[in-house]
């Protein structure tokens, strides 16, 4: 952890000074430092290999899925303090509301967060981070990011995902057995998390250029987040032309021109 | 001049009832090809191959894959040779119709409903989808459908992932770019990915894999 804080912190120092010139419409992602980048995923997919996705095939294998459910609403319960603090900041009282009601219904009658009972009672479910307020108030992605062990990232988001941590109380609360619990905590997040991407990684693996197909994957889908899951306002606008003479009779299509 | 005034009145209610025309015709032509080609995989009575010979027929009517094949690798489609073309539009024919066939299995047998469509222009329309998967998973599915000489072709599909646009030709343009960039825009180093992805695909197939 403490290498990976160390190689972020040098990551950041790096592209602080290269943070404009984004080619946001073509699609293109901003990625100077692309032959770093490429290093890092290359070590990020041996570990994962190696490790994570062994691990998250054993924890497949071993639980039945109200288990994994159980696991993962406990811990994203546990994150809605920080959700709730971001749709403030983003100044969405109804999605604070949710938020709250969430956290305060699946905390009791969810029995600490493994029942997703808000979720039946069709309470809406708000996902925000801190790298999604700063696109909500305007900041660019700056340059692409992947950062070793935790993969995909961007400079705004990776600020981002330092102030969630900040924000988070369950990282300063001392109570018996702090440490433990939030070991435990972080362990069982990654291995929740890469379970639930077994299959997506697969079809990552399966593209002609996993590294290309992950970076435009990672920033769309940034910033489909940061329009709350709406479509573009003209989503068709910027699609790419096809060529008219790979059409085969050319004379005809420049007649209906 | 009444008879000028009809002509010219007559003239723009055809131009301006022209797209929503275009529409219907282009919203049919995606619903019927769509169902046949998902229909084609599941065809019951036939061998993994008949079906495939079958499915590729439809994608052949359906699509223009050599006009995909050109988009997907921009500026080179014109620093190939003739025979460098030729090579890589029958690796590239040979791919997709495996891609496709690999993802377009999980909905096979599946109906595809028609939402609605938007023309870009007359000659470029997008005809929204919806597919229950066989897991009753409902997915959108974009179709683009461009007009050339009065003949209809889908371009590319677009999946929306909780509001983000995944166009496949587009995904596969910019890492096919990206491949042919860093091999100096050898075809060769191009061929050897895309054949060795075929590959593969044909080796994960679930008839080939028994």
């Amino acid at each position: 952890m403490r290498l990976a804080l160390v190689l972020t912190g040098s990551v950041l120092a790096l592209s602080a000074c290269a943070t404009t010139g984004e080619e946001q419409a073509s699609g293109a992602v901003y990625d100077p430092f692309e032959d770093w980048n490429r290093g890092v995923y290359a070590f990020n997919d041996g570990v994962d290999r190696a490790v994570l996705e062994p691990v998250a095939k054993g924890y497949r294998a071993v639980t039945n899925e109200p288990v994994r459910d159980g696991v993962s609403n406990f811990l994203t319960n546990l994150n809605q303090p920080v959700v709730f603090a971001n749709t403030v900041l983003q100044g969405k009282p109804l999605a604070s509301l949710d938020t709250a009601t969430r956290f305060f219904l699946n905390s009791t009658v969810g029995v600490a967060g493994i029942f997703d009972v808000a979720t039946t009672l069709e309470v809406p479910e708000h996902r925000e981070d801190f790298g999604q307020t700063l696109g909500t108030w305007g900041v660019p992605n700056g340059p692409y990011i992947v950062l070793p062990f935790l993969g995909s990232s961007n400079l705004r988001d990776t600020v981002g995902f330092g102030v969630d941590n900040a924000f988070d109380p369950l990282n300063y609360a001392q109570f018996e057995g702090d440490t433990a619990f939030r070991v435990t905590r972080q362990v069982a997040g990654v291995i929740s998390v890469r379970e639930n991407l077994i299959e997506a990684v697969e079809v990552l693996r399966d593209q002609p250029e996993p590294y290309v197909a992950l970076r435009r994957n990672y920033t769309q889908q940034r910033a489909a987040a940061i329009r709350d899951g709406r479509e573009q306002e003209d989503p068709f606008e910027d699609l790419p032309e096809f060529d008219d003479y790979d059409f085969g009779d050319e004379e005809e299509f420049e007649s209906q021109e | 001049m009444i008879s000028r005034k009809l002509i010219l009145s007559a003239v723009m209610l055809t131009a301006s009832a022209l797209p929503a025309f275009a529409d219907a015709q282009t919203e049919e032509y995606v619903r019927t090809n769509a169902n046949e080609v998902l229909a084609s995989l599941n065809a019951p009575g036939l061998t993994p191959a008949e079906r495939r010979a079958q499915f590729q027929q439809y994608m052949d009517e359906f699509t223009n894959l050599d006009a995909v094949a050109k988009f997907v690798i921009g500026k080179y489609a014109s620093r190939f040779s003739d025979e460098e073309m030729e090579a890589y539009l029958a690796a590239f024919r040979n791919y997709a119709l495996v891609v496709y066939e690999f993802y377009f299995n999980e909905y096979r047998g599946q109906d595809v409903k028609v939402t609605g469509s938007i023309d870009r222009n007359p000659r470029d329309s997008i005809v929204d989808t919806e597919i229950v998967r066989a897991d009753g998973e409902e997915l959108e599915v974009r179709w683009r459908v461009l007009n050339r000489g009065g003949k209809y072709q889908v371009v590319d599909v677009a999946l929306n992932a909780e509001g983000n646009l995944i166009w496949l030709a587009i995904e596969q343009q910019a890492q096919f770019l990206s491949i042919l960039d860093q091999n100096n825009g050898s075809v060769d180093a191009l061929l050897a990915k895309i054949n060795s992805m075929t590959d593969e695909l044909i080796a994960e197939r679930p008839d080939e894999a028994s």
